[in-house]
């Protein structure tokens, strides 16, 4: 069994469900029959996905079930009531990718789904033992950036999916799971990271890595209103047609909650430990002020 | 032609939160979002209790030092760029 996600992940339906456990049980019966209502996602994986439900997204009905299906491979389906992932493998040429799908996407869905967690597409390492997340672009170095903590030994929370809740005022991450892939293969987790963070901490400060000149100097300046927000909503990993007002109600308390810093990152990785060093002498000045 | 009479209703898609010291109008339909100066956000949560324009200049006019002519000029031009992005609508 694996944590991920604060939870205990059961590849094995003959364990005991219970609240902090999430089964995962293949099931040959899934069908997608009377599912009025789909939405449909252009994967990065070069995968076609289908969200679907029995009623309407808006609405959160007791009899309402989640359909994900990924054309030609997989189709998974939850409730609202269980903490229960069933599968169908329509490929068994291709079941070895049930880890990748399930611990990648179809457990964030899970979340999203039922407003457990707000995911941001961030890597996240701790400093000093406080949790600092890095968002970027697409191809902005964040992957880059996470690698070259992690090889200096910094913890690693997540890899590029950052789940994120409130309580008492205060915004948590939460460790994905304990994979790490520094390199761009499809449908692979990558590399089993063993200095992976169990806790569940208060996030200290978000960089925002903008990509920059190869000689640019390293600048670490503070975002405001509306530019910390747009960086947030830019950073939103699955954004889905439910829970629209609390969704953008906690995007404002993280806004609102964590610092949150625009970094210029020179485009040339011989200045990464330069980077890393402005970086943490950064969070301790900031922990000491 | 709008006046302190025109009637304004505001749609349930439109959200609004404050983030540091900016307030940020959300419409969950289309996802857009906008950012509102200080005297917008100050009109639109005045606005969110009593659509009434007319009730809004008289609160605007008790809590701040401005003319009168201004504070009718600033609601009606706020009123204006909003029905022009089509966030509000007018009965």
């Amino acid at each position: 069994m694996m944590t991920c996600y604060g939870y205990n992940i059961a590849f094995d339906s003959s364990i005991d469900n219970d609240k902090n456990t999430i089964l995962i049980v293949e099931d040959d019966l899934l069908t997608l029959k009377n599912l009025d209502y789909k939405l449909e996602f252009e994967n990065n994986q070069n995968r076609q996905i289908e969200f679907l439900s029995n009623f309407s997204f808006e609405e959160k009905k007791d009899s309402q079930s989640y359909y994900f299906h990924i054309l030609e491979l997989f189709i998974f389906s939850w409730n609202l009531k269980e903490n229960k992932i069933t599968y169908k493998i329509l490929n068994k040429n291709n079941s070895n990718l049930l880890e990748y799908w399930v611990l990648h996407t179809v457990l964030p869905f899970f979340f999203s789904v039922k407003n457990t967690y707000y995911f941001l597409h961030a890597g996240a390492v701790e400093i000093l033992d406080q949790p600092v997340l890095f968002i970027a672009d697409s191809y902005g170095g964040k992957s880059t950036l996470t690698d070259f903590f992690i090889k200096k030994s910094h913890t690693m929370i997540s890899d590029d999916k950052v789940a994120t809740f409130e309580k008492d005022n205060m915004i948590y991450s939460v460790s994905s799971y304990p994979y790490h892939r520094p390199y761009r293969n499809v449908e692979d987790l990558g590399i089993m990271i063993d200095n992976f963070s169990r806790e569940i901490k208060p996030i200290n400060t978000i960089f925002n890595l903008v990509k920059s000149e190869p000689n640019s100097e390293v600048k670490i300046e503070k975002t405001i209103g509306m530019e910390k927000f747009k960086v947030l909503r830019y950073a939103t990993d699955i954004e889905l047609p439910l829970n629209k007002e609390k969704r953008f109600n906690f995007l404002a308390k993280i806004a609102n909650e964590i610092d949150i810093y625009n970094i210029t990152i020179p485009w040339d990785l011989n200045r990464l430990e330069e980077v890393y060093i402005h970086i943490l002498e950064f969070i301790k000045r900031k922990n000491f002020d | 032609m709008i006046s302190l009479e025109t009637k304004i209703t505001i749609p349930e898609t439109l959200l609004l939160q404050k983030v540091d010291e900016e307030t940020i109008l959300l419409d969950i339909n289309t996802q857009e979002y906008f950012s509102l100066n200080e005297l917008g956000g100050i009109i639109w949560e005045l606005l969110s209790k009593n659509n009434n324009l007319k009730e809004v200049k008289d609160e605007l006019l008790v809590t701040y030092d401005i003319n009168e002519k201004q504070i009718i000029d600033d609601i009606l031009n706020f009123i204006s760029a909003l029905i022009k992005k089509g966030l509000i609508e007018i009965e």
